[in-house]
């Protein structure tokens, strides 16, 4: 009930903003969302925060500027994410992030390290899965977004995103299990 | 790995994956800088003109049919 009611709220500011160019409505819908947007942002910028809020910025104008093309049959939370998941596609087409350009495959670059903290540990682990594979997790797995609005944002097939996902949660079971042997048998780093 | 084993992995990794979600981001003056650099939206063309056009365009066509 309560996104229901959330994505009203933003359907009636978006509307304030169309009809009486309403700047306090759109200020509303920015920090309503501005949270999510930059953690989008933050995370597919691999933690580069000052290039990830730069990235931010730039959505919320294009947003403002494509207001009218919103249609009221997405969120415009997905519609915001989609936004974003364009500015960083085209800033990562001009200035690839450096860690992207590693080609270490996911199986070397995250050998299980029980000493650390596991969560930490999984977080490498997703950052060195393929590309595609990595920002479906982050969409579906991480942020709790079903698949069809994952393809709406990502622009990826349904099928194709379906795949990914598959595939990456098989690598991480697998990682999961060699991790949690290596923990029972007392393998440090 | 028995059944009830892996699904116990999968319920741990679906957990897992939950609990690294992203961060939320406090403002911290975001909004504001974002209102700063809003530019003026571009005017609509009010719908009399349209109307009026329109008009127009259907006058001519029956100069033109006469």
């Amino acid at each position: 009930v309560v996104p229901e009611v959330e994505s009203r709220l933003d359907l009636a500011l978006v509307k304030r903003v169309l009809l009486h160019e309403d700047r306090q409505a759109f200020n509303q819908l920015v920090r309503r969302h501005q949270s999510n947007v930059r953690a989008q942002l933050r995370r597919l910028c691999r933690d580069d925060n000052a290039r990830a809020d730069d990235l931010a910025q730039e959505t919320f104008l294009l947003a403002w500027r494509k207001l009218s093309q919103f249609r009221s049959e997405a969120q415009f939370s997905t519609w915001l994410f989609r936004i974003a998941h364009n500015c960083f596609l085209q800033a990562y087409r001009q200035q690839p992030m450096h860690e992207v350009q590693d080609e270490t495959p996911f199986e070397q670059a995250t050998g299980p390290r029980p000493s650390a903290g596991l969560q930490r540990d999984l977080q490498k682990a997703l950052q060195a899965l393929p590309e595609g594979e990595r920002v479906v997790m982050l969409y579906h797995a991480q942020m709790g977004l079903s698949h069809q609005e994952t393809a709406d944002i990502t622009g990826l097939p349904l099928g194709t995103v379906k795949t990914h996902a598959t595939r990456a949660s098989a690598r991480l079971r697998q990682w999961l299990k060699d991790y949690q042997s290596n923990e029972n048998s007392g393998v440090t780093t | 790995m028995s059944l009830d084993r892996e699904d116990q992995d999968d319920d741990l990794l679906t957990k897992l994956l939950r609990d690294t979600a992203p961060d939320p981001v406090p403002d911290e003056g975001f909004a504001d800088a974002i209102m700063t650099r809003l530019p003026p939206r571009r005017p609509r063309p009010h719908r009399a003109v349209w109307l009026g056009a329109g008009f127009r365009h259907w006058v001519s066509s029956l100069a033109i049919a006469r």
